[in-house]
């Protein structure tokens, strides 16, 4: 376990150091602030909607480019420094080496949800505050209420989901053999699980059902916004932590099996 | 060749081991988003789907270049801008909405071509872009079911396109369900009068009058809405009576 922290400090701190990354993190940020002046160029969506929709934008995109890339960079610039070689010839095993970086990654993006989230909880704040000057007459469908713990909890699950993309990169990454291949496979298994491949296929057969499992299907996280407005769905809520829970294992062991049969 | 076989063979057993996962956790998947089935991406919408939350915003963008291309009176732009602001944002009632209208009532001036056509192809050309406007505000209710404006829109062009007035009246009994603003219902009303109906459209007046304001300012037009429905009724039955 201490080898497994030790990794992912490493890691961790070599993340920090990644420009693109903050670079990216910047425009998260600056994005989701932009959602109050974005909304004048609106029309017909329900205000405090819009502005989490930002911010849910801002998580689920940035921070899926922030997962496949920062995974991506930290896995190969260990190998090609070849100071994975150095790591591995002490008593380090590969399943430690791939769950230190895994762990390291999921620190950075841990920082990078914090981030959009209290950056997007500026606009959500002022919305209320703006709408709460209206007389209710102007909603037809009652006054919008924001709960602040449904916003913390859908803030968590995106960040489940972004750590079970970045173990998915981290399988991607394993198996093959170039940086740059790596990071577009990552890509695009990213795009089909959040686009959910489901959408597109109609009909059935054992083959197609099978090949719609083996693509996880991570637009059930897009569920919990309804959270932000509505209030926590616990059931929904452990479902789909679960859901995030289980691939992350399951990719983070398939990486393993994957890494253990590569040569350094 | 072998190490080829054994990549294959690799990549198979993570395939099965996936797909053994992905069946296994399908369950939390059905609990976690249970709603989930009544979305599906077109062709174009598709692409813009991974960028998630953004999704509205674009969908904003996309609906500012109809509008360009409505002032324009390119109809192929339009009408390909609306879709993809459908199919980008189909909870958006306003996109629906206006897309239809557009449908049914701009689109037919475009085609006529200045007016210049005869008054059979107009006619003709009227009642195609209404039956385009009603497909397309049947897609609308499949995304936003209890959406009362959408249904309103659909009696108005079976009303105006096609002057059907029963089947209007369908819709406008669907839009004035438990509810229903004052205008709703008093619309359901006046189609009913219009239909020969005055009598139930004096009692659904009466029965709904209990559930609105009675500060409201529109109230004093629904009390004389009522009015003139009795005063209606009272001397058809003293014509009668004579």
């Amino acid at each position: 376990m201490t080898k497994i922290f030790l990794i992912a400090k490493n890691s961790a701190r070599e993340a920090f150091r990644q420009k693109l990354v903050s670079l990216i993190l910047a425009a998260a940020v600056a994005l989701t602030l932009f959602s109050m002046w974005a909304m004048k160029l609106d029309l017909g969506h329900e205000q405090l909607k819009f502005t989490a929709n930002f911010t849910a934008g801002a998580l689920g995109f940035f921070g899926a480019v922030v997962s496949v890339v920062l995974t991506c960079r930290l896995f190969y610039s260990e190998i090609e420094n070849r100071t994975a070689a150095t790591l591995l010839a002490r008593p380090v095993s590969r399943f430690q080496f791939v769950a230190g970086k895994l762990a390291g990654v999921a620190a950075m993006l841990a920082i990078f949800a914090l981030a959009v989230l209290l950056a997007g909880a500026i606009p959500l704040f002022l919305t209320r505050q703006k709408l709460g000057l209206l007389p209710d007459e102007m909603f037809l469908g009652g006054r919008p209420d924001l709960k602040w713990a449904g916003y913390a909890v859908f803030g968590f699950l995106q960040y489940v989901k972004l750590v079970a993309i970045a173990a998915m990169a981290c399988l991607v990454c394993a198996a093959s053999r170039s940086m740059v291949f790596a990071i577009i496979a990552s890509f695009m298994v990213c795009a089909a699980a959040v686009v959910s491949c489901s959408e597109f296929f109609s009909g059935g057969g054992f083959l197609l059902n099978a090949a719609l499992y083996i693509v996880p299907d991570f637009d059930i996280f897009e569920n919990s916004i309804g959270f932000i407005f509505g209030g926590v769905n616990w059931a929904q809520f452990f479902a789909a932590f679960f859901y995030g829970v289980i691939y992350i294992f399951a990719f983070l062991i398939l990486s393993v099996w994957a890494f253990a049969s590569r040569e350094i | 060749m072998k190490y080829r076989l054994k990549i294959f063979l690799q990549v198979l057993c993570a395939c099965a081991a996936l797909a053994a996962v992905g069946y296994a956790s399908s369950f939390l998947a059905k609990i976690a988003a249970p709603q989930r089935a009544e979305k599906k991406f077109g062709g174009r919408a598709a692409a813009f789907a991974v960028f998630g939350g953004y999704r509205e915003a674009i969908a904003s963008f996309v609906w500012l270049k109809a509008y360009l291309a409505w002032e324009r009176g390119d109809y192929q732009k339009c009408l390909s801008n609306i879709e993809l602001c459908v199919e980008l944002d189909p909870e958006n009632i306003v996109f629906w909405n206006l897309g239809a209208s557009i449908i049914a009532f701009d689109t037919p001036h475009w085609l006529f071509g200045g007016g210049k056509a005869p008054q059979s192809v107009q006619k003709s050309i009227r009642r195609r872009q209404g039956a385009l406007a009603l497909e397309f505000l049947d897609r609308g209710l499949v995304a936003n079911p209890k959406s009362r404006r959408l249904k309103l829109d659909k009696a108005i062009i079976y009303e105006k396109v096609f002057a059907d007035k029963n089947a209007a009246l369908q819709w406008h009994k669907a839009a004035c369900d438990e509810g229903a603003p004052i205008y709703v219902v008093r619309d359901c009303a006046n189609m009913l009068e219009e239909c020969g109906r005055a009598r139930e459209a004096l009692d659904l007046l009466l029965s709904r009058a209990g559930s609105f304001d009675k500060s409201h300012p529109s109230y004093e037009f629904y009390l004389g809405h009522i009015k003139r429905l009795e005063n209606k009724i009272n001397s058809q039955k003293n014509m009668l009576a004579l």
